[in-house]
């Protein structure tokens, strides 16, 4: 049955995707592509739980999964901006040596978060974080497209060229966007951990990292729709595994085919704003110069 | 920046040579190595300790060396699949889901044929494999060459498409009459033979020649020139009349088609398992991905590959081997591949840029790559 | 600046800038500027334009000379210099984000601009800004919906926006439409009588600049050459101080008696890049032993013409008949087994590939040729050995096949194209800009095989915007201008003043 508890579940892991996703949307919105999205959540969920492990504090332990999150986003940043190395290559590498690391280090921490680790939840059974992550949204969404940095951003993820000889400092503005990505992945890791399922076992994330991604790309890159697609994967993500909520003729692929749904809309998404004409008439705002690194005049 | 009595700096550089790259190459494995030792450290193990025992029990034992014989099987083939459609310019990420798709064809047919012998239905498990692993990579393919979609995150979708297809398929109607959430296990005509007295499958040897066959494929025919000429230059391809789709597509299906290859490989070539096994989403999927940073370790070269996956394959089983031996957490072989990759990825950068030194006071330049 | 008419707002004294391989772009340029006037420069490619256009927006900086700006000396650092100092440019391939409104195109980087955007109030300032020059814009469209000329004017407000006082445009009339075109010239003479000073870089559009400039000064091979009030201005005057005098080549041109037609165009035309008519209803033909030069200076529809011919664009109507047969559906590979060879004026980005050596780049045109190939095995031995004949006979300097070709020169490196081109026996060859920057001797050798070619009955179109060197070759002359071709002349008829006239928009009324 669908009934408030199972509103509170999914909407927690909607926030899950709402937090990742919309790092990643700021990030790609300048111009630099992490595809490591899941080993960034990774490692702010490890260190968001040690933490808090270890200090009792959950709000420590949010601080440390931002922290930690926006150092692997400079380090992305780093190789991406200033290297100018291929993003998915170093995106799936720093994912992989983050579900190693994550699993090696958090061994001695499997189990239960201790009980005055976790979040409190305030209202009907929503914890301060969901207000919290739906204000950041909501910013997220004013920066962008109603102050100057927010134009900023665009033009860099658009021409830098362009925004260079309008007076820009691209890498700065890169830099400053995928250390934002960085730390709403961490966050996102941390919610995870200290929120939705407050217990430590390897690769805790189980995959949610891609469908944030996934989630930035079927968003179009606006927020608006990111907002709904989170809560809408979401949704399917938690129907997946309370089948007896929506009762359909006993089907037993519902679990998997609620989790794939995801992908395959992100695919028919893709595809349908591939073609110049729809985009245009849909709006579609691909950031033109999105994973590709610029090269200044030398 | 001045180190000593040295003055340090970064200079463009003109040309790269394929010497050059091989040097960049060796020394990110290198650098990787160091890195790695701080698990050791951890450990409150010495690195050289640590090292001996992973290359002893790879390289030195028999079992040892059945294992990295086994697993560089597995590695090689995910690594060509990379490879031959990245020398078109085509950078094939889907292998984890065109892996999945050859172990479903192996399961599928494998159970299905119950009753035929080996030498019908083998034949038949790798032609389902190559087929549904080719068919997986010319969709991607085909969705960027003709509508420019980005190959990268449909691939990406996809390899979680299919894992959870399996996941459907192993826990429902392939599921094993015991009730674990792994698949029913190959019959012993479905499985690959091994070389007598070993537990190493015969697919090695089929994993070696389609890498020699590739070689001879890029270097002496003309597909294969038209595939290198793609790679090099799309616009003089293009002025020289090659069809970058019809290219993409062939490609990425023969790319796919040995992933899938490497499904059948890791089904019904291993011992004691002949399966699909409830994690294999982390062996081999998360494998699969290895064959990027061994692609480019190889230089995209399939000959090279062999060596490569060789010696990564040794690491790996003496990694995991140590991990049982030493006591260590899991997971450290995961970190020295991401290591691996990201040391690989930031090396590129010396493709264009070159460290440069000179003695202070005196104007003799020495160039380090 | 509170200017009146006639008062010199930047002068330019002795301006000099070298590159590297001794290359004088500018030499001792004096130039100076008044309040509102329209002060056209015209100028070949490699006549200096480029640089001083640079220098004077601020990408680059002069060795030599000094400028002086509203009776001060002025230093030109960087764009942002440029654009405190008063000096606005307006780029010849716009410098605008497509995905973003016009509105957000002014504003980005501008000083003013607040934390909050407050687009109520740019907008306002804005639209009376434009309005004051007579430009209509909308704000609120996105760039990538604008046509050229509308795309054109934004830039020209976004610099008014940021207040300069002198507009520099970079070919302003290349990509308009001749109504855009007349647009722009009643916007310019608005803007000059508020006092503000144009200044136009043109190359070859000589009705243009005699319609709107109020002097024109002419740049040559880095100098001044003159300078004339556009009144006592005419066109014979002017084509004859932009191409000089006629120079002699050593060539050893024989003639030959033209045979069948090999190509016949009849009608052709098709967009550039932008979406935009590039070729308009070329009609003309090639015959065996026939030399068919276009003259005319690179962006007037040489290209795209070129392209289509080859089968690497689509063209949007007309016919195309070689040898007789209608290829207008043949695949690019289909054109080159029929007898079509095509010499890009991209060396590097098309015709060749950088990193493979010379023996594997004589494999672009071979690979399936079956003289070459059989059984889908490609013989590198007899290519690298063809190779090697190539360069004894094209007296390329190079070691042998194994050198890479980013290793070779570039004159070196368009005998390789050549000899690899001519060795699948074209009936037709297309060279675009077959001699652009090479060494006389080179250049020379290039000339003489295209002559050669001739000889042996291969039809030739060549491209190419050096005057001198197509009057020399060709049988025919067809001058192009904004993607229509002028006339075609016969050699007898075809003089340099008169072609010069044709390929920068006169048209002819002897005809």
């Amino acid at each position: 049955m669908i009934n408030w508890e199972f509103c509170v579940a999914f909407i927690q892991a909607s926030m899950i995707f709402l937090l990742a996703a919309t790092g990643e949307l700021v990030n790609q919105r300048s111009g630099v592509l992490n595809v490591g999205l899941e080993g960034l959540m990774l490692v702010g969920a490890l260190s968001a739980f040690a933490i808090a492990e270890k200090t009792g504090s959950p709000w420590l332990g949010f601080a440390g999964g931002m922290v930690s999150g926006g150092l692997i986003g400079l380090l992305h940043g780093f190789l991406s901006i200033s290297l100018k190395a291929d993003q998915t290559v170093s995106g799936m590498g720093m994912w992989i040596l983050a579900l190693g690391m994550t699993t090696y280090l958090g061994q001695p921490l499997s189990g239960p978060l201790r009980a005055d680790g976790r979040l409190e939840t305030v209202m009907a059974g929503l914890t301060p974080m969901f207000f919290i992550g739906i204000a950041v949204v909501i910013c997220v969404w004013f920066g962008l497209f109603r102050t100057r940095y927010g134009l900023w951003i665009r033009s860099a993820g658009e021409d830098p060229s362009v925004a260079v000889v309008s007076g820009l400092n691209v890498t700065r503005i890169r830099y400053s966007c995928v250390v934002f990505g960085g730390v709403m992945g961490g966050l996102a890791g941390a919610y995870l951990t200290l929120v939705y399922n407050p217990v430590w076992s390897p690769n805790p994330t189980m995959g949610r990292g891609w469908i944030a991604l996934a989630i930035v790309f079927f968003s179009m890159w606006r927020p608006e729709i990111m907002l709904l697609g989170s809560f809408l994967f979401g949704f399917l993500w938690h129907l997946a595994i309370s089948p007896n909520a929506l009762q359909f003729q006993g089907l037993d692929l519902s679990y998997h085919f609620y989790r794939m749904i995801p992908f395959i809309a992100t695919i028919v998404v893709l595809t349908v704003i591939s073609s110049k004409k729809i985009s245009r008439i849909i709006g579609a705002d691909k950031p033109a110069a999105l994973g590709k690194p610029y090269f200044d005049q030398e | 920046m001045k180190i000593g009595s040295y003055q340090y700096g970064i200079e463009k550089r003109i040309v790269c040579t394929s010497f050059d790259a091989i040097k960049i190459a060796a020394l990110s494995v290198a650098l990787t190595f160091v890195l790695f030792s701080f698990f050791f450290w951890l450990e409150g193990i010495s690195p050289v300790t640590g090292y001996f025992q992973m290359f002893s029990y790879a390289f030195g034992t028999s079992t040892g060396m059945e294992l990295t014989i086994r697993r560089m099987t597995f590695m090689l083939l995910v690594t060509l699949a990379f490879i031959f459609p990245q020398r078109a310019g085509v950078l094939n990420i889907g292998a984890t889901g065109q892996l999945y798709a050859g172990m479903l064809a192996a399961i599928g047919i494998g159970l299905w044929g119950k009753s035929l012998g080996s030498s019908a239905l083998i034949p038949l498990m790798v032609v389902g494999a190559i087929l549904s692993g080719g068919m997986l990579a010319i969709f991607v393919a085909y969705l960027r060459a003709k509508m420019n979609v980005n190959e990268i995150v449909v691939a990406l979708m996809l390899n979680s498409i299919m894992f959870y297809l399996v996941k459907y398929l192993i826990e429902g109607p392939w599921m094993d009459p015991s009730g674990r959430p792994e698949s029913a296990q190959l019959v012993k005509a479905a499985r690959i033979p091994m070389i007598p007295g070993t537990s190493v499958p015969y697919s090695i040897f089929v994993a070696i020649a389609i890498a020699v066959l590739l070689y001879l494929v890029l270097a002496k025919t003309s597909f294969g020139y038209e595939i290198r000429l793609t790679g090099a230059n799309p616009s003089s391809a293009r002025y020289a009349g090659v069809s970058f789709l019809k290219i993409a597509l062939l490609t990425m299906f023969i790319g796919g088609a040995i992933a899938g290859i490497a499904g059948i490989h890791q089904t019904a070539g291993i011992r004691g398992v002949f399966r699909i096994h409830r994690y294999f989403a982390l062996y081999p999927g998360t494998w699969a991905y290895y064959g990027i940073v061994f692609g480019l370790i190889s230089l995209s070269n399939p000959l090279a590959a062999i060596f490569v996956t060789f010696f990564f394959s040794g690491m790996q089983v003496g990694t995991q081997a140590l991990q049982s031996r030493l006591g260590m957490g899991y997971g450290a072989d995961l970190a020295f591949v991401g290591i691996l990759m990201i040391v690989l990825v930031s090396g590129q950068y010396f493709y264009h840029k070159k460290i440069v030194w000179h003695k202070m006071g005196s104007r003799d330049r020495k160039k380090e790559t | 600046m509170d200017l009146s008419k006639g008062e010199k707002i930047l002068e330019m004294k002795g301006i000099t800038k070298r590159f590297s391989g001794g290359v004088v772009a500018n030499d001792h340029v004096d130039f100076d500027i008044e309040a509102g006037e329209i002060h056209a420069l015209l100028g070949e490619n490699g006549a200096g334009k480029s640089t001083l256009m640079h220098i004077l927006s601020g990408l680059i900086e002069p060795d030599e000379g000094e400028i002086i700006i509203a009776g001060q000396k002025a230093r030109i650092g960087s764009p942002q210099d440029a654009l405190k100092l008063g000096i606005g440019m307006v780029h010849q391939h716009r410098k605008l984000i497509p995905a973003h409104s016009v509105l957000e195109n002014i504003i980005i980087g501008h000083p003013r601009t607040p934390i909050i955007l407050n687009k109520r109030k740019a907008k306002k300032e804005i639209s009376q800004l434009a309005q004051s020059f007579g430009f209509e814009i909308d704000l609120d469209a996105k760039v990538w919906q604008l046509d050229a000329g509308e795309a054109q004017i934004v830039e020209i407000v976004k610099v008014l926006y940021f207040g300069a006082r002198i507009l520099i445009l970079d070919e302003p009339t290349s990509t308009l439409t001749p109504p855009e075109t007349e647009q722009l010239m009643l916007s310019l003479k608005r803007m000059v009588k508020e006092g503000l000073a144009v200044v136009p870089f043109i190359t070859h559009k000589l009705p243009v600049v005699l319609d709107i400039s109020d002097r024109i000064t002419i740049l040559r091979n880095g100098k001044i050459v003159d300078h004339i009030a556009t009144k006592a201005a005419d066109e014979k005057w002017l084509a004859r101080k932009m191409v000089g005098k006629e120079t002699l080549f050593d060539l050893h041109r024989t003639e030959v008696e033209l045979g069948k037609e090999v190509l016949k165009v009849i009608n052709l035309s098709a967009l550039n890049n932008k979406g935009f008519q590039a070729v308009k209803g070329v009609s003309f033909s090639v015959r065996e032993g026939e030399i068919v030069g276009i003259a005319g200076v690179t962006g007037n529809g040489q290209y795209e013409l070129a392209e289509v011919l080859m089968g690497l664009r689509k063209p949007t109507q007309g016919a195309i008949f070689f040898q007789g047969k209608d290829i207008k559906r043949a695949s690019i590979k289909k054109r080159w087994s029929l007898g079509i060879g095509y010499v890009p004026a991209e060396r590097i980005e098309v015709g060749s590939v950088a990193d493979f050596s010379l023996g594997d780049n004589m494999a672009i045109n071979l690979y399936f040729n079956d003289n070459y190939c059989t059984w889908g095995i490609l013989n590198f031995k007899k290519i690298y050995r063809g190779t090697e004949a190539s360069i004894r006979e094209f007296n390329i300097k190079t070691p042998d096949h194994r050198a890479k070709a980013k290793e070779m020169s570039g004159g070196n490196l368009q005998k390789l194209i050549l000899a690899r081109v001519i060795s699948c026996r074209p009936r037709l060859l297309i060279v675009n800009l077959p001699t652009q920057g090479l060494d006389v001797g080179a250049g020379e050798f290039v000339q003489n095989k295209l002559l050669q070619l001739k000889k042996r009955g291969v039809g030739i179109l060549l491209i190419s915007e050096d005057l001198d060197e197509t009057l020399s070759l060709s049988d025919s002359v067809a001058p192009i201008y904004e993607g229509q071709l002028m006339g075609i002349l016969s050699r007898a008829e075809a003089d340099k003043q008169k072609v010069g006239r044709m390929m920068a928009g006169m048209v002819m009324s002897s005809e």
